[in-house]
């Protein structure tokens, strides 16, 4: 083959690649672009990824029967997802809370041990039988049922700092939309954000379960 | 470096080196289909099924069931095919005592940026956004976490298969009113 031959070839690779380069759009990584993989892209979790994770924290506070629920003692060693809201939230709440439901009903044969612990901002208008009512809309088809918790709002406010939230304002409705989860080792390596699809928890679940 | 002949000892005479690129080049435009820039000045596409008043269409509306007897939330699509600037002033609605525009992203981008580290954290915030400006060709679009309008003090529950009227008030284009379909808590938004 002569150096012409070659050059011209070599002209029609780089003519082609550059073509065929810019006829291909970016890829979408399909990841909600206000979800910042804390871990970096290389992030195994669809969620967001702790970078130091996060321990099960130790609070009491009031369950939706009016009973005290010490968090901690009553969770150990269960994967548990704990949240931060407010019943009259119209917005990401019901999204949330929505998802994480869907989520464990498609895997509740391999983990049907899963707690959900709704912790209100907005102790005032959040009491027991509010959260007793508010959640039996999302758990009707799960083994384990939510526990929504309440109290006096410094208790509520405590149990935030215990977690590591930002610590709700505006009677409650300033709130972290981070759902985490603690696996049954006790610490958090991945929390999920409102808009992270019930498919990304599904994933999510049996790489953070532990 | 070209023999004297002016061919290639393979026989790809030079001259056609040109004639043969411009074909590539002929073909990957036909194949791409002459993929021109869009032009900005190109009206925005909004789907048929859009309610439309003046320059203003409206889709994708919804309303997910609330889990709360009190509060919903209803979300939708704005966008302005005119040329002038249109700005929401108010809404309402017959299934709640009072309706609000929260947290509606007008800068124009489609996804809201986070605007500071909280945000970047998932904080949820509340607040009021009376007036909405719509710039020509721009598209707004109500989703959670990047704006709602909020449905307070329900009249009835509101369960999935009914439909909640919203009545939308534009300084330009006047009322238009959509009809949002209630979905259930679990369930993906409609596709327009």
């Amino acid at each position: 083959m002569s150096r012409h031959h070659s050059r011209v070839i070599a002209l029609f690779a780089t003519l082609f690649l550059a073509l065929g380069l810019s006829a291909c759009a970016a890829p979408d990584s399909g990841a909600p672009s206000d979800v910042t993989q804390v871990g970096g892209a290389k992030s195994k979790f669809d969620g967001l990824e702790f970078q130091t994770p996060h321990e099960r924290p130790h609070f009491t506070l009031t369950d939706q029967t009016g009973q005290p629920y010490d968090f901690y003692a009553k969770t150990e060693g269960i994967p548990t997802i704990l949240y931060f809201g407010y019943t009259l939230c119209p917005d990401v709440c019901p999204l949330i809370l929505g998802s994480l439901a869907d989520a464990l009903n498609q895997v509740k044969d391999k983990y049907p041990e899963i707690q959900v612990v709704f912790v209100t901002t907005d102790p005032a208008n959040d009491t027991s039988p509010v959260l007793a009512a508010y959640l039996a809309h999302f758990d009707s088809q799960l083994p384990v049922k939510f526990v929504g918790l309440t109290g006096d709002l410094p208790s509520v406010e405590a149990a935030q700092k215990a977690a590591g939230v930002e610590v709700a304002e505006d009677n409650g409705k300033t709130h972290s939309t981070l759902a985490t989860f603690y696996g049954s080792s006790d610490v958090a390596h991945v929390a999920w954000l409102a808009d992270t699809t019930s498919d990304d928890i599904v994933h999510d679940i049996p790489l953070a379960a532990k | 470096m070209t023999s004297p002949t002016g061919t290639t000892r393979r026989g790809l005479p030079m001259r056609l080196v040109v004639p043969v690129f411009a074909i590539a080049l002929g073909i990957f435009a036909f194949v791409k289909g002459f993929d021109s820039p869009p032009k900005p000045a190109a009206a925005p596409v909004v789907p048929a099924s859009a309610t439309r008043a003046g320059d203003i269409a409206v889709y994708g509306a919804y309303v997910r069931e609330p889990a709360s007897p009190q509060t919903a939330a209803a979300y939708l699509v704005i966008t302005n095919v005119g040329s002038k600037t249109d700005t929401l002033s108010s809404v309402s609605s017959g299934a709640s005592a009072t309706a609000m525009l929260h947290d509606v992203n007008t800068s124009g981008s489609t996804t809201a940026a986070p605007s500071n580290a909280e945000q970047a954290e998932g904080a949820e915030t509340m607040t009021a956004t009376p007036n909405v400006p719509i710039k020509p060709g721009q598209t707004i679009t109500l989703k959670p976490g990047a704006g709602h309008i909020m449905l307070e003090g329900l009249i009835g529950p509101i369960v999935p298969g009914q439909t909640v009227n919203l009545l939308l008030n534009f300084n330009r284009a006047g009322g238009v009113v959509v009809v949002a379909p209630v979905i259930a808590i679990g369930a993906t938004p409609p596709k327009y």
